[in-house]
């Protein structure tokens, strides 16, 4: 599925904006939305999702209006919120079921087994009598998605979906979203962790303050970074002045001190090596250099 | 367009998730234990068996449904508000919204879901109802009844509150918010708006009568459906806006549009149906002024006396098709009017088989005597006529709030009907004015219209073939369907009843009894087995006994019992006290007397058996006993008392006249007494006749209320003249009939006091069984009285009638001494008694004989006032204003009590008592009566006496006001705004409240304030003004008479006395207290510091503060 965006607009009763002059197409495939908080990622799933009318602009999915087709749209749409939670005294498949009839599956038998087999491989069929408030945070999580993935919808949208989850849960999350995206499937994930898009996503784009600040492929952005990213060996002393000169992007303790990841243009007589950008580098330098996003101390 | 998958997937999840809830849970589960609780305490053995919810099957899932819908009504509130906040808490709501799917298949389906939940809890109630129903013994179960109840009552109540509660959700977004409304408004509903605006707030049908009878079905369908429909519109109007307020994008935006369209639509539906069924009450009330309006303008302007009355009548489906042959004398008016009922239209009038001009306008019928082609007293006319029957034009003389008034029993309403005509089932009584009378019925502005013909009735019904026809006189079936009544006597109002009726009667000393049930109603024959063959006895013994007491004779030669639907309501009358329930010769009774606690006889044997070992009874005397009862109902003429609990906990009683006393069978169906002049004589003359029907219950009902119902009559009086009380509209119905009753015995005890009673007894008796079944004119009556008795009532009339003041009587103490007289040892009763006023009035001594039959000088027996049992023999005194008169009464045998009835006057007490303890003898004594004037008024107290009553300004209580308001409101002891509260034993009052007894002291009010006992720190003070300085004996009042019949009860009064040398603490004990005077000591005082005080510190439960005394010595 193919979604264009045009001029999308979003401004709030103070006159904030939400989103701004927004353009963006997002082809087939997974699709990851990046940006700071406030950067209007939220405001653009929920416009996409039919939860929320944009003050202007226009959205077409595969040529469908989306404010003007909405039954035709929700019907191919699966969302996963943020903070997805379900009523306590359903249970897991119970749940499901809800979803898959309100996605339109209207035959019991069809839908029972599309319950079934979406409960395997989410990994919840052993669990499926289980009422909402005895699943784990992860297995709450996979529910989630279960539901949003139900019926085939052709475009998934899912916010933030691995923040909380443990690196176990975080990797079966994204193996999950990558084997749904083969299907023919059109997925946008909206996250502010860079490792779920670099290691899923096939392109992505980068909203900061309501307005596109890159599009393209997560390649495409790292390249930006490259030659601007430094592994600096730093005693306790020059440890405090590179964290107040320089987006510090990590440090390990060493026998001599640190050894820091820094994003800048030079780094001034200290005692470093460039090292090879990846994704999460490539934002914070995007976000310091380009949208001068951190301030000096 | 609409999804009805997507609704029913919204619904079946919403449902589960309810029905999951805890909270649905519990409340279900307390539902149907209270249920469970309630049908076993109605239903089964094992609880008191309420008749009102046995006798009527459709009674039994409506009482169930109220219930449950008063508890659900609330609930779904709770579990309805939820609507959006618990999706939006579980963060569920975007998941839900984003799915294809409209708005109103979300709402809709979540109010399915919610209903269905409460639906299948009352249909849980229901089968358990049911279960109940069919295992109770001897209950018939009404099946439609169960589906109908749960669409009048619990549908429409849902889904109202439901749809209001989310539609208050989705406007105010705040749960809070929305629970304190809706909560807010449901306790307006129940504790303020009740039945209030004719039910239209009544939401939870909890007011509004939705009585089901089986024999004629609901009273007011088209009503009840209506006013359900309101809530029901509402309820699919807040739905539909709910839709339009949802905070979720349309998914179809032409359907968004559509939904405050449908929602302006269903809440216009809803005020229309509200303003219909206003406007159906207020144009009733518009019809019925205009129909006064009428009488008022023709009131008095004819003078007809219908002599003969032959009614052809065919009861059709459509209604009723009515012949009516007169026999008038028109006592030269220029006009004959006649009252019809206006929905009957007269097609055509004839006199002497020649067409007669004549006006219809609304229910008046008028004839121009010069439109008559025999313009002679004597007419024939026949009337012809059809239709059915307009119920606004019954009870003219009612005031709408009372005939609009919730028509109760026990908790469900029952809707009020005054006639009925269905295909299957009719009731008319005069009241429907079914057939043509002459003059009209009611009017405001003067009483000309107050008149009584007596007349000679002939009937001819023809019916249905299986329908059974009921009416006054020889009954005689000219084929099945068709028959013939002929009343012997001439009667004053002819009644019919039509309906699929059974016979069951006796014959006895040529009086046939009958009861008429409906089909399938003999609930009774199996259970009086024992009794049938003696049943006639028992009847006839109870009409001799009721004939004895009454000193009047039952003249028809039969009587019947006739069950009626529930829903026929009666009221009391100014002019008359039997209802339209009691028509000559018989008495209606409301489906298996439902009402009537002696109906259920099977719960009454059951009662009776409990007690039927130790009182050794068998079987046969427990149903003779039951069946007793049963007849007393007609017999008594005051019904059970109506005991009321205040929000204190404090009972109160209300007097209730028993509607089914039969007593008119002995007057009203038989004589008249008319006066243009005094209209109210005939009611009057009926009071008073009916006061020798003596209940011993008004003795200890005042002590619930404070004052008496005669009481209350006379503080009215003291107010205002009896003229001025009948026509005032404010005067409290309950009262009026004390009122004219007591008026009734001053004056008839006028008589009484200068011939004595047993004289008047028998020229009363001789008189009206001169006149049966005629109208006689009080004039003539007087006439008969001035020349008899040379008793002059013509000059006391207007005084009677039109005076204000009161006469206030003042007794002295009695002296009762034994002496010789002729042959026997005589008993002498002498006292003195001085009229205050200068207002003449008139008092009534009845002595209390006892110990069997004996003669005694002036027994009294028969009509007339308080105790008028054999054992009782009765005085009147009468006394001109500032008279005093020395009396003196002798008699044969001991009398043990003597009881005043002061009647109207300034009394309080009006009633006084005066037990009379071991009569000394003295020979010097004369036995020789005497009644003559005095000059030495009665004082109560010596010269050298002083007396602080807790009347006088000198007295004060001390108490400190602690409650708090939270308190005060839940605990308000004095709600009825009366200046003398009841004396309750079980639960004396925390602060000083002021009381009535005849044995406490006073002049004209005998009154004392009393307290529960505490810590001495609420004080009761007399300030006695003492004007010499010297030595003073101090006595204290202990009236007993309020506390004698729990013995004598043990502790002591804490009392201080101020005096010149410091103050006295003294302890009376209570029990050894003398009944009066108590001597507390002698102390010395100085002018105006004489301080007596009594603390409220006492083992004793309750302490009376009433009077103290100093005598000086």
């Amino acid at each position: 599925m193919r979604i264009k965006i045009e001029n999308l607009n979003q401004v709030y009763k103070n006159g904030n904006h939400a989103l701004k002059d927004l353009n963006l197409e997002i082809p087939d495939g997974m699709f990851g939305l990046l940006g700071p908080n406030g950067a209007g990622k939220s405001s653009l799933m929920r416009i996409l999702v039919t939860l929320m009318k944009p003050s202007s602009g226009k959205i077409t999915m595969d040529g469908l209006d989306l404010f003007k087709n909405r039954k035709e749209i929700r019907s191919m749409l699966g969302y996963l919120p943020q903070d997805f939670r379900f009523f306590a005294s359903l249970k897991t498949s119970e749940f499901l079921d809800y979803a898959a009839r309100l996605a339109g599956m209207k035959r019991s038998k069809q839908r029972n087994e599309a319950v079934d087999k979406m409960l395997e491989e989410v990994g919840l069929f052993e669990v499926r009598d289980r009422k909402a408030n005895k699943l784990s945070g992860g297995m709450k999580r996979r529910l989630g998605i279960a539901q949003a993935l139900i019926n085939d919808p052709k475009l998934i949208i899912v916010d933030e979906p691995t923040t909380g989850l443990d690196p176990e849960e975080r990797i079966r999350f994204r193996n999950l979203l990558s084997t749904v995206s083969a299907k023919d499937a059109t997925i946008i994930l909206s996250t502010h962790i860079v490792g779920d898009i670099s290691s899923t996503c096939e392109n992505m784009a980068l909203l900061n303050q309501g307005q596109l600040a890159f599009t393209g492929s997560p390649e495409d952005l790292i390249k930006k970074a490259e030659g601007n990213v430094w592994q600096i060996k730093a005693t306790e002393k020059e440890y405090l002045e590179i964290n107040d000169k320089y987006p510090v992007i990590s440090t390990v303790p060493a026998d001599y001190g640190w050894e820091i990841q820094v994003v800048a243009e030079d780094i001034d007589g200290y005692y470093g090596e460039k090292i090879a950008p990846n994704l999460e580098h490539a934002y914070v330098h995007f976000m310091e250099n380009s949208l001068n996003q951190w301030t000096q101390g | 367009m609409i999804s009805l998958h997507n609704i029913l997937t919204v619904a079946k999840y919403e449902n589960r998730t309810l029905f999951r809830s805890w909270f649905f849970r519990i409340f279900a589960g307390l539902a149907l234990l209270a249920l469970f609780g309630f049908n076993i305490g109605v239903l089964t053995d094992l609880g008191e068996s309420l008749w009102q919810v046995k006798a009527i099957p459709s009674a039994i899932p409506y009482t169930n449904l109220l219930i449950l819908n008063l508890a659900q009504a609330i609930i779904a509130v709770f579990l309805a508000s939820d609507f959006l906040k618990r999706d939006k808490k579980l963060d569920t709501t975007e998941v839900i919204y984003m799915r294809p799917m409209t708005n109103t298949e979300y709402v809709v389906g979540k109010t399915v879901g919610n209903l269905g939940v409460f639906v299948a809890l009352n249909i849980i109630v229901l089968v358990m109802t049911a279960i109940f129903n069919l295992i109770a013994d001897g209950v018939a179960v009404d099946w439609s009844a169960y589906i109908i109840y749960l669409l009048l009552i619990s549908i429409p109540t849902l889904i109202f509150i439901l749809g209001l509660s989310f539609f208050l959700m989705s406007l105010l977004r705040n749960q809070a918010l929305t629970f304190i409304l809706l909560l807010g408004y449901i306790a307006a509903t129940i504790f303020y708006l009740q039945h209030k605006f004719y039910y239209l707030f009544d939401y939870m049908a909890y007011n509004i009568p939705l009585f089901k009878s089986e024999m004629v079905g609901f009273g007011n369908l088209p009503v009840i459906v209506g006013h359900r429909s309101i809530y029901l519109f509402f309820g699919l109007g807040f739905i539909a806006l709910t839709i339009a307020l949802l905070p979720r994008l349309a998914q179809n935006s032409r359907l968004k549009q559509v939904s405050p369209i449908i929602a302006i639509m269903f809440i216009a539906l809803g005020v229309m149906g509200g303003y219909k069924h206003i406007s159906r009450i207020l144009d009733e009330g518009a019809k019925r002024d205009q129909y006064i309006e009428l009488n008022n303008k023709y009131a008095g302007k004819t003078s007809v006396d219908i002599l003969e009355h032959e009614i052809h009548l065919i009861h059709k489906n459509t209604g009723i098709e009515v012949t009516s042959g007169m026999l008038l004398r028109a006592n030269g008016s220029e006009q004959l009017i006649f009252t019809l009922n206006p929905k009957l239209v007269v097609s055509k009038i004839t006199n002497k088989g020649k067409d007669v001009k004549f006006n219809r306008e609304k229910h008046l019928i008028r004839i121009d005597r010069s439109d008559l082609s025999t313009p002679k007293d004597s007419l024939q006319l026949e009337i012809k006529y059809q239709g059915t029957i307009d119920e606004s034009l019954c009870y003219l003389d009612i005031e709408d709030e009372l005939r609009n008034s919730r028509f109760s029993n026990f908790m469900y309403s029952v809707d009020p009907r005054y006639a009925f005509v269905t295909p299957g089932y009719a009731l008319l009584t005069p009241e429907a004015s079914w057939y043509p009378t002459a003059g009209v019925t009611f009017s405001d502005t003067n009483t000309r219209w107050l008149k009584n013909d007596f007349t000679k009735f002939k009937l001819h019904v023809k019916t249905d073939d299986r329908l059974q026809a009921i009416s006054q006189g020889k009954r005689s079936s000219v084929s099945e369907g068709e028959y013939t009544f002929e009343p012997e006597k001439e009667l004053p109002q002819l009644s019919l009843a039509i309906g699929a009726y059974q016979e069951m009667f006796v014959e006895k000393d040529s009086i046939k009894f009958s009861i008429w049930h409906y089909e399938g109603h003999d609930y009774f024959s199996s259970l009086l087995t024992e009794v049938k063959d003696t049943i006639a006895d028992l009847a006839i013994d109870r009409l001799r006994d009721f004939e004895r007491q009454l000193n009047m004779e039952y003249s028809y030669p039969r009587f019947s019992i006739v069950e009626v639907p529930a829903q026929f309501r009666s009221f009391a009358r100014l002019w008359k006290s039997h209802q339209e329930i009691t028509q000559p010769e018989m008495v209606f009774l409301p489906e298996k007397g439902y009402n009537l606690r002696d109906a259920d006889f099977e719960g009454r044997l059951k009662r009776a058996e409990r007690y039927a070992k130790e009182r050794q009874m068998s079987e046969k005397d427990m149903q003779e006993q039951v069946v007793n009862n049963f007849v007393r109902n007609f017999t008594t003429n005051e019904a059970r008392p109506n005991f009321r609990r205040g929000r204190g906990g404090n009972y109160e009683v209300d007097e209730v006249l028993n509607p089914y006393f039969q007593f008119a069978q002995f007057y009203n169906f038989k004589n008249y007494m008319h006066s243009d002049d005094w209209p109210i004589i005939n009611r009057v003359l009926e009071a008073y006749l009916q006061s020798s029907v003596f209940s011993p219950r008004s003795m200890w009902m005042r002590n619930f209320s404070g004052l008496s119902e005669d009481e209350k009559a006379n503080l009215l009086l003291q107010e205002k003249s009896f003229a001025e009380l009948l026509g005032d509209k404010e005067t409290d119905s309950k009262i009026i009939d004390n009122i004219i009753s007591l008026k009734g015995k001053v004056l008839f005890s006028l008589i009484e006091a200068k011939v004595g009673a047993e004289d008047l007894v028998e020229f009363i008796k001789d008189f009206l069984d001169r006149n049966r079944f005629c109208q006689v004119e009080f004039s003539d009556f007087e006439k008969e009285v001035k020349d008899k008795f040379d008793v002059d009532l013509d000059s006391f009339m207007n005084l009677w009638f039109n005076e204000s003041r009161l006469p206030a009587f003042l007794f002295s103490e009695i002296e009762t001494t034994k002496t010789d007289k002729e042959d026997y040892e005589a008993t002498v009763v002498r006292f003195k008694v001085t009229n205050t006023e200068d207002v003449s009035g008139i008092a009534k001594v009845t002595f209390r004989v006892g110990g069997g039959p004996g003669g005694g000088r002036g027994r009294g027996r028969g009509f007339g006032g308080g105790p008028s049992t054999e054992d009782n023999i009765e005085k009147a005194i009468y006394l001109e204003g500032n008279e005093t008169r020395e009396i003196c009464y002798v008699f044969e045998e001991n009398p043990r009590a003597m009881v005043v009835n002061t009647m109207t006057s300034k009394n309080i007490p009006s009633l006084i008592v005066r037990p009379f303890a071991k009569i000394e003898r003295d020979d010097k004594i004369v036995a020789e009566e005497y009644d003559r004037i005095s000059d030495e008024a009665v004082t109560l107290h010596e010269k050298n006496e002083i007396i602080v009553d807790n009347e006088d300004p000198e007295f004060r209580v001390i108490q400190e006001e602690t409650k708090s308001l939270l308190k005060e409101w839940l605990l308000k002891e004095d709600e009825n705004g009366q200046k003398y509260a009841g004396f309750n034993q079980w639960r004396p009052p925390s602060n000083w409240k002021l009381t009535t007894n005849s044995s406490f002291y006073g002049t004209l009010v005998r009154s004392a304030y009393y307290i529960k006992s505490g810590d001495g720190n609420k004080k009761a003070q007399w300030h006695v003004p003492v004007k010499e300085s010297g030595y003073y004996d101090v006595f204290y009042y202990v009236g007993k008479g309020q506390s004698r019949w729990r013995g004598n009860p043990k502790g002591e009064l804490q009392l201080s006395i101020n005096h010149d040398d410091g103050t006295e603490e003294q302890t009376l004990s209570y029990e050894k207290a003398e009944d009066g005077w108590n001597h507390l000591g002698s102390f010395y005082f100085s002018p105006d510091t004489a301080l007596i005080e009594l603390s409220n510190k006492s083992e004793l439960r309750s302490i009376v503060a009433d009077a103290v005394k100093l005598v000086k010595q």
